[in-house]
């Protein structure tokens, strides 16, 4: 049996975007992990978990903005 | 629309990095959560936000142009930054969140190049993930191809 995996790449000058499609195949880690990181980051949000929780699962934020504290 | 004519809330850094903005109605929280692509020289930032509500629930305006200033103003932080946002799709409206981001790149995006990927997975689960930069962007051709291959060459695809 064959997974047969199809390919599409779609280029919009106008709007200066590159879209890669791709079926039947299996979605890559990174993606995975970042899906399931949303989620857990979107509960910290809300308030469903604390600080604490969020560091077990090894999500850390970032100020990339630093020394900035106000924009 | 330009960048610099965005008009939008002030921001203010909490102690565990969220950012929040706050409207008549709701508390906006930010987050960034950074990491790196392979070889990719830059920071690749993960932005998610949620509001909290405080009051009734209505259309507030500057709420969109406020999101998008924060994210160019990551985008500038460095050489080479980007943005990268992926849709959830654990309740499977991963649709209406690609439809929202999708809008706010066409009207909002006029300096920024885009780089989208689509994938219908073998799990049975669609995944939508797109990576945003500007368009003076010294490593896009790099980022470009690190991105491609990270997704075409975990399946064996060259």
């Amino acid at each position: 049996m064959y997974n047969i995996c199809i390919t599409y790449v779609y280029y919009n000058l106008y709007k200066m975007s590159i879209t890669i499609k791709i079926d039947n195949i299996n979605a890559p880690a990174f993606i995975k992990k970042a899906v399931e990181r949303q989620r857990i980051i979107k509960s910290y949000l809300r308030g469903e978990i604390d600080i604490e929780k969020l560091k077990e699962h090894g999500i850390q934020f970032s100020n990339p903005l630093s020394p900035r504290t106000t924009i | 629309m330009e960048y610099s004519s965005l008009t939008h809330f002030p921001l203010e850094q909490q102690s565990d990095n969220v950012f929040i903005f706050k409207t008549a109605c709701k508390t906006y929280k930010l987050s960034v959560y950074t990491e790196y692509l392979n070889n990719y020289p830059a920071p690749i930032h993960e932005v998610s936000f949620w509001p909290e509500i405080n009051g009734d629930i209505k259309f507030e305006k500057f709420v969109d142009e406020t999101i998008v200033f924060f994210i160019y103003e990551l985008l500038k932080s460095v050489e080479g930054a980007c943005v990268s946002y992926v849709c959830d799709n654990t309740d499977k409206r991963e649709l209406a969140r690609k439809r929202l981001f999708s809008k706010w790149y066409n009207y909002f995006g006029d300096n920024c190049i885009k780089l989208d990927s689509e994938i219908n997975s073998l799990d049975g689960k669609t995944y939508h993930q797109s990576i945003i930069t500007l368009k003076t962007n010294p490593f896009f051709n790099q980022l470009k191809s690190e991105y491609f291959s990270a997704i075409t060459e975990y399946n064996g695809l060259k």
